[in-house]
């Protein structure tokens, strides 16, 4: 009996430990973000230049004008979906108005995409100043049943998510019929 | 991770390492250690990306769930089904860590 509850004590203080150095509080893969844009060929004379938040420093601006990437209609930004050496700063998306005549900012907008995809209706650049909506729905997390990239962001989502759900269902309904048939031997 | 990926892993870890601690009982662990990995990875894995719940419930609770188990559908020892379900639960949630980042 004795030796039982040394073992029971030890497995105890082990999990104890580890329930201490595990980081339960990690930060959690949330769903990446997409950015997407529309109306950019009503930018007259001007071009729209994204500048990831990480590398972004406002001292330096001119810099990017020349060599930041340029947005056009079918260009699509993806937020890092998260992990354990995420930098939330990922979330920043810095946006430039720049005068390709002269290449000049003429104006930056600040988005921060978190939980969320944005689509950016641009409308028009008067007086240097970009003019835009922001619509925006709720992102999800990308589930998948295999490895392969291929079935990523391809809107499977709800149908692998279903996939999860049901799978766990039929586990439990399992682990239940075992349970049911366990009495039943008994009482036979 | 992929529901196959984290599939894998669950039965390796709660049935083939189960195993070896009822081994008496023949193919038995392996079906209970199927069945619970199948109930409890993609559902852990949904509450991870979708909720806030704290994790360190979840832990508990998965251990709680495999010690009534292991005693009621494998043998019932008591301090057995403790023992191997800390074990078995602390290896899986790390390999869920590592999985889900």
């Amino acid at each position: 009996m004795m030796r039982k509850l040394c073992w029971i004590f030890i497995c105890c203080c082990f999990c104890s430990v580890v329930i201490a150095d595990a980081g339960f509080g990690i930060r959690r893969k949330k769903a990446l973000s997409i950015i997407s844009f529309s109306g950019t060929e009503n930018l007259k004379s001007r071009q729209l230049i994204y500048i990831p938040g990480y590398s972004y420093d406002t001292s330096k601006k001119i810099h990017y004008a020349s060599s930041g990437r340029i947005v056009d209609k079918d260009y699509s930004i993806y937020t890092q979906e998260g992990g354990k050496n995420w930098d939330e700063s990922e979330r920043d998306i810095n946006l430039l108005l720049v005068d390709t005549a002269n290449n000049r900012i003429t104006d930056s907008i600040h988005l921060f995409a978190k939980d969320f995809d944005l689509h950016l209706v641009i409308t028009g650049d008067a007086g240097g100043k970009l003019q835009y909506k922001t619509d925006s729905s709720k992102a999800v997390y990308q589930y998948m049943i295999t490895e392969d990239k291929m079935y990523e962001n391809n809107g499977s989502y709800k149908r692998n998510r279903l996939i999860f759900i049901g799978s766990s269902l039929i586990g439990f309904i399992l682990l239940i019929v075992l349970f049911i048939r366990r009495k039943n031997n008994i009482n036979a | 991770m992929p529901l196959l990926g984290i599939l894998t892993g669950y039965f390796i870890i709660k049935a083939l390492l189960l195993w070896p601690f009822y081994y008496k009982l023949k193919f038995r662990p392996l079906v209970v250690g199927l069945f619970s990995s199948l109930a409890i990875a993609p559902l852990i894995t949904v509450l991870y990306h979708e909720t806030s719940i704290d994790f360190s419930y979840v832990y508990l609770i998965l251990i709680l769930m495999d010690i009534l188990l292991y005693n009621f559908l494998l043998k019932k020892i008591w301090w057995k089904s403790i023992l191997v379900s800390f074990l078995l639960n602390t290896i899986s949630i790390f390999y869920f860590y590592w999985g889900n980042g």
